[in-house]
């Protein structure tokens, strides 16, 4: 199984490459371009400035979420587990809409991601001890969906004691999700904390494995559960909230990537499935992107749109297979 | 001796469900553990398996306190299979054994010859790449008897392995069971079947209540006083003297 899964891998880096390709070159006349990049500056900066940043964000943030999605999915033995709807994102929300409002952001740049972490790292410390009190995984759920509809309702009371109706407006489209206009700096405050993120869940994997026969049996084969849940809980808030933080809440990509990855890959194994989501999460999220700028479009989507657009379908019919119990 | 437990005491949800409980697991042989709903068997198993906290008493593996190994040591030593494990996604037989190679440290080819021989024992070689999912009851049953057998555990400890298996997959495993026990490895098996558990044990160990009411070889221990006051039924035997079936004390 594993070496298949290497080719599966290859694969989706040789998209991501290609969908970042088309991302940073999509109708530029690039053969002028390459030929005397002194002809035209504008066109460098629109690359290097704009396109680029904004691409490897879109790449990172995926990665994050596919990754985070995955792990969840395997620590809590349920395929419908995802940061979205467990509430860990609206907690990255909800820290930095406050980082936004105390003005810390203002003063202190690093503060609107670090906001974001702080927000989901508490979701999740908070759905960890959930976790070790309820008695199966259907309430853990239950209790996620219930965090992200409270946390919802406070970003929206943060939202309506507004000072000012503009602001109101830009955190309202910035809570949609979406990596446009995001330069460098968004870059360099987002990816270390989410790439630490990624590894941390990559390398828990293999421990994720033993999980596969329940938390006893796993105990009885030497596994330390509670360190490996404070792993994988570690690990997704900084996979997810750093990216929440300077890009806002983009829903399903955590959940449907693993799903997509299980069935082209036939497997579930987290060592497959952990870092084979971080490559797909990486260009379904890309993808998004290009979609949401198409010029086919009559205006410009938000990335957070077009990927609850896909993955809403997507999630009703993960749920419609379990009910028919076609777990392969 | 590998395996000794001493007066132990352990609560469940603030419930007494082991009361003092002593016991003694040897090298090569099969101890049944016996005993009505509730009278402590699975918790038994579990404290013996370190799940479950002592409120006092002693647990010696081989000279040592296996609460005090490191995890990874202890599960070299000590394998557990609970009543049929479900699968949090689905794996194939040989990924399934392969699990039990968690606590030893990674060796792709010692790895690879334990489950070799686990699959070769239980005989699932030829049902190897095959999901669990797919497999028979039977089947399954084995599959997880060779994820314990990749373990290379001196210590077995199996909670109602046969409860779901028809007759002749009860023999079949339990033949099984006997007979890895005679290679040197010690098995506590927790059984509900008591005439199975006369003919495949070599010693039972009855329990009641948390407490241990009886202890000895089958044929010793099974008598009818036991078997209406332990379990409220009545025996029904061969010209031998042997235990064939229960029937009800009125």
């Amino acid at each position: 199984m594993i070496a298949p899964a290497w080719r599966w891998g290859t694969c989706g880096l040789l998209l991501c490459g290609v969908l970042l390709a088309a991302a940073l070159g999509a109708g530029l006349p690039l053969q002028e371009w390459l030929a005397n990049p002194q002809a035209d500056a504008r066109l460098g900066l629109v690359v290097w400035e704009i396109r680029l940043p904004r691409a490897l964000l879109a790449l990172v943030i995926g990665a994050g979420l596919g990754a985070a999605g995955a792990a969840l999915q395997a620590l809590l033995r349920n395929p419908l587990a995802e940061p979205g709807v467990l509430g860990i994102s609206s907690g990255a929300a909800l820290g930095a809409v406050l980082a936004f409002y105390s003005g810390l952001s203002l003063a202190f740049a690093p503060a609107l991601p670090l906001g974001g972490f702080i927000g989901a790292l508490v979701v999740t410390v908070a759905l960890s001890l959930l976790a070790a009190r309820a008695s199966n995984t259907a309430t853990l759920l239950l209790a996620g969906v219930a965090l992200n509809s409270l946390l919802g309702a406070i970003v929206a009371l943060v939202l309506s004691l507004a000072p000012n109706p503009y602001a109101l407006y830009e955190i309202y489209f910035w809570l949609m999700g979406s990596v446009t206009d995001r330069s460098m700096v968004h870059l360099a405050l987002a990816a270390p904390p989410l790439l630490l993120g990624i590894a941390v869940l990559v390398r828990a994997a293999r421990p994720l494995e033993v999980l596969v026969l329940g938390e006893e049996i796993a105990t009885t084969l030497g596994l330390d559960v509670r360190r490996l849940r404070q792993r994988v809980i570690l690990g997704t808030a900084l996979a997810v909230g750093p990216g929440v933080a300077v890009a806002g809440a983009i829903g399903f990509v955590g959940m449907l990537v693993p799903h997509l990855v299980r069935v082209l890959v036939g497997s579930a194994r987290p060592r497959i499935l952990v870092p084979l989501s971080a490559i797909g999460g990486a260009a379904l999220t890309l993808f998004a992107d290009l979609l949401s700028r198409s010029p086919l479009l009559p205006v410009e989507l938000k990335l957070g749109v077009i990927s609850a657009l896909l993955g809403a379908p997507a999630f009703l019919l993960v749920a419609l297979r379990l009910r028919e119990g076609a777990t392969r | 001796m590998i395996l000794q437990a001493e007066a132990l005491h352990c609560l469940r949800d603030g419930k007494v469900v082991l009361d003092g409980l002593s016991l003694q697991l040897e090298a090569g042989e099969v101890l049944g553990i016996i005993g009505p709903n509730g009278a402590g068997k699975s918790s038994l198993l579990m404290a013996l398996a370190c799940l479950l906290p002592l409120a006092s008493g002693r647990l010696v593996l081989e000279d040592q306190d296996p609460r005090r190994l490191a995890p990874q040591a202890r599960a070299r030593r000590l394998g557990y299979l609970p009543q049929e494990p479900s699968l949090a996604w689905p794996l194939t037989v040989r990924e399934l054994v392969g699990q039990g190679r968690y606590p030893h440290p990674a060796n792709p080819e010692a790895d690879a010859r334990a489950v070799d021989f686990a699959l070769a024992r239980t005989g699932l070689v030829a049902l190897a790449e095959r999901i669990l999912t797919t497999l028979s009851g039977g089947e399954r049953a084995r599959a997880h008897l060779a994820r314990l057998l990749a373990g290379e555990h001196a210590v077995l400890l199996c909670d109602e392995p046969v409860a779901a298996l028809d007759p002749y997959h009860q023999l079949a495993f339990l033949a099984l069971l006997q007979t890895l026990a005679r290679e040197e490895r010690a098995v506590a098996v927790v059984l509900h079947n008591l005439p199975l558990a006369a003919h495949w044990c070599d010693r039972l160990l009855v329990l009641q209540e948390g407490r241990a009411v009886a202890s000895g070889t089958p044929d010793v221990i099974l008598t009818d006083e036991l078997l209406g006051e332990v379990f409220r039924v009545r025996g029904v035997r061969d010209a031998q003297g042997r235990l064939l079936s229960l029937a009800p004390t009125s």
